[in-house]
């Protein structure tokens, strides 16, 4: 059954698509050759390396070729864009990376792997170099100082093992809330049950907008938020893990939702059943084991980012962490990393074990 | 059997089971609320406490927009370098930290020794690790990309040995009958079933690693995130929000994109499968 | 008047496909209908459109004198209470209990309430047991439904429909994904279902299974019907009309 192609504005973008990903590449490329340049030889005409600042007839000179080169790349054959978007087939003799496009891609690794040695200032010889600095931290590391496991600490009014109950606490009230405020989340961005209607699909775009910009804020970004607003404690480190836990729950239960088969709905629907009995049978049963494993999973990751959310007033084991790094206290600072590695470790591999079982 | 007597069978153990269960769920949640003290109401009281930070939502400070840009450009270098680098450590290790590939008894110490150094390294969150490695190479960039590095090594050896241990022996008995040697069966029998799901699991990474990147600067790792922190710690809302905008749109876009890309590799390059709409 | 009438049927898939065109016949109660053709010509789309999982575009179907075309979404739930389905994929909730998978038959006659919070009355229970029993996988009924093998799926589908104690059974190609022995038994509990009066409208790929258990055929070729009578006179040339010239001599058995 064969249809006329229409040509709509879509299939315009589609067909722009490959050059469009060529240019962005070309322009990379550009960045990448400037800022090497400029860590080389570094001259008043090229300055690129504080802000992105670059003189006008640079910045024409820089649109114009990086156009050019995009468009030259589809003639001869080197085009990402084409071969990630539009899927050209390879030469079956060849292997990918000796094909045009997989030398322009080995190349585009090596490039960015070269800029990242230096942007991000890569040292082997600190390494080696500055080792002695290390020294009382590992002796600190070897020799843990568990006093305080279950002595109250003066300066801290606490124990270890009270902040360490806080912690896996804080983690579990964290995925419990956020996973019950996740579940209608999760159907409201499911794209199959807010498809319909163009109201819902306003609903569904805005529902996922949010979780998908909560969930780009780490947790520990929301705990400075939070501990300026309620200030420090676990509560605002539990209001951090539970905000973002929610938003990441949410995101991967509307995948769930979305991946239903339609085969035991039907089946529910053929026998009279009613809209909600439909979702109870039908719908429900599909994805609550899965949600269940999800679960799991976030209250593992939880568990590790609670011990750490103290560093910004979010309570919980890090606390001692920190204090103790702050008095240079190597051997107490070793005593708690072992804890925090045991107890999270013991975790994970619970966790693990249980997901296993459920799906 | 009779009906009834099936009822029965299953009847009051498995009840009385859930609900044991939930009741300690429940118990285990009234207990937290009352020891973490989490309160809704403090929320509402203690608003007005916010009120600067959510109005300088409505002016960010723009000119703050290139150098944002710069640093979130080598935030995204940091993620890069530190998953490129974990890379080749990873792929050795995770042969090594395969049960199914390790029988003899050295081999096996081999394997206890890999596994349980990976587990112990993975417990231990990156932004302690960015404070080690600050203590040992200096504030900047270099320690947190050497953090995640490690983090990365040991999360990805972890990741990879499990599918090596998950692979089809059909292939490496079919290599092994024609004589080849160990070697020739890892690239034959091995390689080819694994290097979809490396590549899948290492783009996860990456994508891990960029929200890592984006807040070990809190400790002193580079990145946007050092100067964001310092931004909020001198009380300049207005420009700590142009930051956080800038890691939103990073964030989300490497998600995307990683998202996209490992589908793609799972299906490979096939068609995505159609969800069903209601 | 027939217990099922259809008339002028017409499905449309958009934005062009048509799947059946202008399809007209009428099923009397206790008849065993066998509907047969090529994959694509509107078999499963002509079972669905019965009971409405797929929504016709044209044309009208009076199940025991009631329009199910333009029925409200309230009449149309009575009307399936009485038309049960068999899948080919069986359609199980496969995490769920088998014996829960039987008591979804019954939902239509359970409170909201009562089925939201999976409380099913104690009679009802006992009725799910006996179906697993009429079906002979008693033994099954708290395992997971993904732990049976297909034929055991087929009978919890089977069960499943009888619990609804349905008029008409409609089965959309019930032993397809099944071997040649297991479908025999499965045909056999339909075969039981259409002796005790009730009518059973199937879809089949297998030739000697249609002459078996049918005593009607319906041919279907690209949305049209291309044969209809006896499943014993289908002949060569009629076998021809129905699965096309090239299909003349790949035995199906």
């Amino acid at each position: 059954m064969k249809r006329p192609k229409k040509f709509t504005l879509p299939n315009l973008v589609d067909d722009l698509k490959p050059f469009l990903l060529d240019w962005l590449i070309w322009g990379y490329i550009a960045y990448a050759v400037v800022f090497l340049l400029n860590s080389y030889w570094y001259t008043q005409y090229i300055d690129w390396y504080g802000s992105l600042t670059l003189k006008p007839w640079g910045w024409v000179l820089t649109v114009l070729g990086t156009f050019t080169c995009a468009l030259m790349s589809e003639k001869f054959g080197i085009s990402v864009g084409l071969k990630t978007i539009k899927k050209v087939e390879r030469p079956p003799q060849k292997t990918w990376a000796l094909t045009n496009w997989g030398i322009t891609a080995i190349a585009l690794v090596v490039l960015t792997f070269w800029v990242g040695w230096i942007t991000t200032d890569i040292d082997l010889g600190a390494i080696a170099g500055r080792a002695p600095k290390t020294i009382h931290l590992w002796s600190g590391l070897s020799h843990p100082d568990f006093t305080h496991f279950i002595n109250i600490d003066p300066e801290l009014e606490d124990t270890i093992l009270g902040s360490l109950i806080d912690t896996i606490f804080m983690a579990y009230l964290a995925t419990v809330i956020g996973g019950i405020l996740a579940a209608p989340l999760g159907f409201l961005g499911a794209r199959n049950i807010m498809g319909g209607t163009w109201f819902r699909r306003i609903i569904f775009y805005i529902t996922r907008a949010f979780f998908n910009v909560v969930r780009s804020v780490e947790a520990l970004l929301w705990a400075i938020i939070f501990a300026i607003w309620i200030g420090w404690g676990p509560a605002a480190g539990t209001f951090a893990l539970l905000i973002h836990s929610m938003a990441a729950l949410a995101k991967l239960f509307s995948e769930q939702v979305e991946s239903i088969k339609k085969g035991p709905i039907e089946a529910v629907q053929s026998t009279g059943a009613s809209f909600w009995q439909t979702v109870r049978y039908g719908a429900v049963p599909q994805v609550v084991p899965q949600y269940t494993a999800f679960l799991l999973y976030r209250l593992d990751i939880n568990v590790r980012m609670a011990t750490v959310i103290a560093l910004v007033g979010g309570g919980g084991i890090g606390r001692f962490f920190f204090y103790y790094k702050s008095q240079l206290d190597w051997n107490q600072v070793g005593a708690v990393t072992i804890i925090i590695a045991v107890v999270v470790w013991i975790l994970d591999y619970i966790s693990g074990k249980a997901r296993e079982k459920i799906v | 059997m009779s009906t009834e007597e099936k009822i029965k069978e299953r009847g009051p153990w498995y009840f009385w089971r859930n609900v044991i269960v939930v009741a300690l769920f429940l118990a285990a949640f009234v207990y937290a609320l009352t020891r973490i003290n989490l309160d809704l109401t403090l929320l509402a009281k203690n608003f007005p406490s916010t009120i600067k930070l959510w109005s300088a939502f409505a002016k960010p400070d723009w000119s703050v927009l290139g150098e944002g840009v710069t640093l979130l450009i080598k935030t995204l270098y940091m993620a890069f370098m530190a998953t490129a680098l974990a890379l080749p450590f990873a792929i050795v290790l995770s042969f090594l930290g395969a049960k199914n590939l390790m029988q003899s008894p050295v081999a096996k110490g081999i394997y206890t020794f890999v596994r349980g150094f990976a587990s112990i390294i993975r417990s231990i969150q990156p932004i302690i690790w960015a404070i080690i490695f600050v203590v040992w190479v200096r504030t900047g960039p270099f320690p947190g990309v050497l953090a995640l590095w490690i983090h990365s090594v040991a999360d990805m050896t972890k990741l990879f040995s499990e599918r090596v241990e998950s692979i089809d022996v059909g292939p490496m008995e079919a290599i092994e009958s024609t004589g080849a040697g160990k070697v020739l069966i890892l690239i034959y029998g091995v390689v080819p079933q694994i290097i979809n799901p490396y590549l899948s699991f290492t783009l996860y990474r990456l994508d891990i690693n960029v929200r890592m990147a984006t807040i070990i600067g809190i400790v002193g790792g580079g990145g946007i995130g050092m100067r964001l922190y310092s931004y909020i710690r001198k009380w300049n809302f207005p420009k700590a929000v142009v930051m956080t905008m800038l890691i939103i749109i990073m964030v989300w876009g490497i998600d995307y994109l990683s998202s996209r890309l490992r589908e793609r590799i799972e299906t490979g390059g096939g068609e995505k499968t159609k969800g069903f709409t209601i | 008047m027939a217990q099922l009438e259809i008339e002028h049927l017409k499905k449309v898939y958009p934005p062009n496909v048509v799947a059946l065109k202008d399809i007209s016949f009428e099923v009397e109660k206790g008849e065993f209908l066998v509907v047969i053709g090529l994959s694509g010509s509107g078999k499963s789309t002509l079972l669905r459109c019965i009971n409405r999982l797929i929504e016709p575009t044209e044309g009208s179907i009076k199940f025991e004198g009631e329009e199910v075309t333009t029925a409200s979404s309230k009449e149309l739930k009575l009307i399936r209470e009485d038309i049960a389905m068999v899948f080919q994929r069986f359609n199980l909730i496969e995490r769920s209990l088998v014996l829960t998978n039987v008591l979804t038959g019954q939902l239509a006659e359970l409170s909201l309430w009562r089925s939201l919070l999976g409380r099913f009355p104690r009679e009802l229970k006992e009725r799910a047991h006996a179906k697993l029993e009429t079906v002979g996988i008693p033994e099954q009924a708290f395992k997971r439904a993904d732990e049976l093998s297909g034929g055991q799926q087929q009978r919890v589908g089977i069960a499943r429909a009888l619990m609804q104690d349905p008029k008409l059974l409609l089965a959309d190609e019930p032993v397809s994904s099944l071997d040649p022995a297991t479908s025999g038994t499965i045909m056999d509990y339909l075969a039981e279902i259409n002796d005790q009066g009730k009518t059973v409208i199937t879809s089949l790929h297998f030739l000697d299974l249609v002459r078996k258990y049918g005593t009607r055929a319906i041919g279907l070729k690209d949305g049209k019907i291309v044969y209809d009578g006896h499943p014993k006179d289908i002949d060569d040339e009629k076998f021809k009309e129905v699965f096309g010239e090239e299909a003349e001599k790949v035995h199906i058995t």
